[in-house]
């Protein structure tokens, strides 16, 4: 008897077609009370149904006097959300509204002597933090405040034989840190470290018959994936090696089409954090009635280009 | 009652079930959505601890409002106490709120808190959620303190053997647990030096484990990071412990064959054998690169000569590892009524066959 793969099965119920305005509304209905939102109501087209004034005074609330960003108000500074709130202002064309000297000091005492970065003061490491710290200073275009040398060594110290990246040196391939690391290196224009071929073969490897894509081998598909996964292959110059129109199908199978939003399997609840990557997912599949997004920084194509950042993809 | 002062009272009622019983060992939410006696939804037993649902809530949102409004520095003075058992019903709810992991960081280094009973806490609150980031980053903080010699406790050994034990039951609760590996093997770096007695003595127990645990990638990864190790440290593992690495990698290539055989159309299995393939590979240049600094012959030309026939020899040495493993999966695993295996198996052929290419170029 066969083995039984570990993957779904797409129901011939489910949805076939992009319900774009259905996503907007719940978004939007999630309001600006926490954070994250706004990049994609931006690649929908629809940034402003969002208060502009009420959403960069929370992110001025959350900067702390070092410098770091918390998640919320009273939240503890950390770099993940510290690039998320640059991101945001970045949309917004309002970086000058908090301090960004500050920001720039935070991120870049954070460093350490073998290049790697702390995600606050208490001192872990991760090669997602590495890949905020130069997104940050890159959207801020600050990036001569650290040494991207030994940044740039550090990450290399965690690849792995089989092409891909763990979140330290020693740590198991994982394509959420495939793809901060791919990304950290094309910032800093050092994409020739990489083993395209053989990363590529892994990243593919990634696509299950029902076209989802997972993080690991053995795991079950999941839409975030279409974006980590998908964003790593076209930095690489491969995103040609997978069935575009199986993945496809797969993400909009994920959509909830009374609520709007995106899920992470075909069937389950939907959440910010998987519509947004659903929505960005499709972006990169070529979908026309989203803006094109940057495989990097996971924000409007149009943004990147229009900050005057410049990068290089194999 | 109004939902605060029920939280409060809820707050204080779990304070005293970890004053009465301070070795709780295991803790779970029960499924009762609304209170139905007039008694404490908090039941204790044998070290148990279970929560009815209804409650779980309330006293999430009291303990985390009264912590937030304390921290904006917009309410009333708490003590260290007051903050030990806010974060802790905090992060049993809420394990991946990392200012309240932050708050009990500051109370151990403050001397507030011992470091002890705060990875007490940790281990317990893995037990329910056994793949929470930021538990596993505060450990990591934790575990750190171990890392300098000048802060390191006397029992820091102690502590570090404990924490491998607690990366393995948070294994054993949650498939390809990537965050409960990375940790295992960040401590092992870390607080126990990858020891050639450590790092052996986790091949060890780890053997059985994945042996049961076909499909968790994260379990043989684990291994792979324990025979890179060791590779590393083959001559002294050779003097020390008269162990060849080459006889673990190849014990290592037949249990996985025989597991690839018992257990059909495991992708886990295969990309091991290829870890397993190409570290093979590797053994053989790295052979190479000892003999080269021991060069036999005194005569420099003899030396080149002597280099270019070992270069030849590994290169063969390869290609002859490569037909057998081609041979191997061919006859056994090609043949194979599983079409999903086969597939496995065809990929696997095509990822050593570029690998090895990969080299010669």
């Amino acid at each position: 008897m066969g083995t039984p793969v570990k993957d779904v099965v797409i129901p011939d119920s489910a949805l076939r077609s992009l319900i774009l305005q259905k996503h907007c509304d719940y978004i939007a209905s999630y309001g600006t009370k926490k954070d994250d939102y706004e990049y994609f109501m931006d690649m929908m087209g629809q940034l402003d149904r969002m208060n502009k004034d009420e959403v960069i005074q929370f992110i001025q609330q959350c900067q702390h006097e070092c410098g770091g960003i918390g998640a919320s108000v009273g939240h503890d500074p950390h770099l993940l959300y510290t690039l998320s709130a640059v991101q945001i202002l970045t949309l917004y064309d309002a970086t000058d509204t908090i301090n960004v000297d500050k920001v720039v000091d935070y991120v870049k005492n954070l460093q350490q002597d073998d290049g790697s970065f702390y995600g606050d003061k208490w001192g872990e490491v991760d090669t997602r933090f590495s890949f905020c710290a130069v997104a940050c200073l890159a959207l801020l275009k600050r990036l001569d405040a650290i040494d991207i040398e030994h940044a740039v060594e550090f990450v290399l110290t965690c690849m792995n034989f089989d092409g891909g990246f763990g979140c330290r040196p020693g740590s198991e391939s994982h394509s959420g840190q495939i793809y901060c690391c791919v990304g950290m290196l094309a910032i800093v224009g050092q994409l020739h470290h990489i083993n395209a071929d053989l990363l590529g073969w892994w990243l593919c490897e990634r696509q299950l018959p029902s076209g989802g894509l997972n993080g690991r081998p053995e795991k079950l598909p999941d839409v975030c994936y279409s974006w980590w996964v998908l964003a790593s292959l076209k930095i690489i110059g491969k995103i040609h090696w997978i069935d575009k129109a199986k993945l496809t199908k797969f993400i909009l199978a994920c959509q909830d089409d009374e609520t709007g939003g995106f899920a992470d399997r075909p069937g389950d609840m939907v959440d910010p954090f998987h519509t947004l990557f659903g929505i960005a997912g499709l972006s990169l599949l070529g979908e026309d009635k989203i803006k094109p997004v940057n495989p990097v920084f996971c924000m409007p194509e149009e943004v990147i280009r229009g900050n005057g950042i410049q990068l290089e993809l194999l | 009652m109004s939902s605060d002062s029920r939280g409060c009272r809820l707050l204080s009622d779990l304070n005293s079930v970890f004053r009465k019983d301070p070795e709780i060992d295991e803790y779970d939410f029960l499924p009762v959505l609304e209170p139905k006696h007039n008694r404490s939804p908090l039941i204790l037993q044998d070290h148990k601890l279970g929560l009815e649902m209804w409650s779980v809530k309330i006293l999430h949102h009291y303990a985390y409002n009264t912590l937030m409004t304390w921290r904006i520095k917009e309410a009333k003075f708490l003590g260290p106490l007051d903050l030990i058992c806010l974060t802790r019903a905090i992060v049993l709810v809420n394990p991946d709120c990392s200012t309240a992991w932050n708050i009990r960081k500051e109370l151990i280094e403050s001397g507030d808190l011992s470091v002890a009973d705060d990875l007490k806490l940790g281990a317990l609150v893995l037990g329910k959620h056994p793949k929470s980031p930021e538990t596993f980053s505060h450990r990591n903080v934790q575990n750190g303190y171990n890392i300098d010699p000048s802060s390191k406790q006397p029992d820091f050994q102690e502590h570090a053997f404990k924490e491998l034990r607690n990366c393995q039951k948070a294994s054993d609760k949650y498939p390809s647990n990537y965050n409960a590996w990375s940790h295992r093997i960040w401590v092992v770096q870390h607080c126990l030096n990858c020891s050639l007695q450590v790092l052996f003595g986790e091949l060890h127990t780890t053997e059985n484990w994945v042996s049961k645990h076909i499909s968790d990638h994260s379990g043989f990864h684990y291994r792979q990071f324990l025979l890179t190790s060791l590779q590393k440290q083959s001559i002294d593992l050779k003097e020390q412990f008269s162990v060849c690495y080459r006889n673990l990698i190849q014990k290592e290539l037949a249990t996985t064959i025989a597991l690839i055989k018992c257990y059909e159309g495991h992708e886990a299995l295969w990309y091991h054998r290829r870890y397993i393939f190409q570290n093979l590979c590797q053994s053989y240049s790295a052979g190479t690169l000892v003999e080269l600094f021991h060069p036999q012959h005194e005569y420099e030309d003899d030396f080149a000569l002597n280099i270019s026939q070992k270069k030849t020899k590994l290169e063969n040495e390869r290609q002859v590892l490569l037909l057998k493993e081609i041979d191997t999966v061919t006859k056994s695993d090609l043949t194979s009524k599983d079409k999903f295996h086969k597939s496995l198996a065809q990929k696997y052929i095509d990822w050593i066959q570029k690998f090895s290419r990969s080299l010669e170029s």
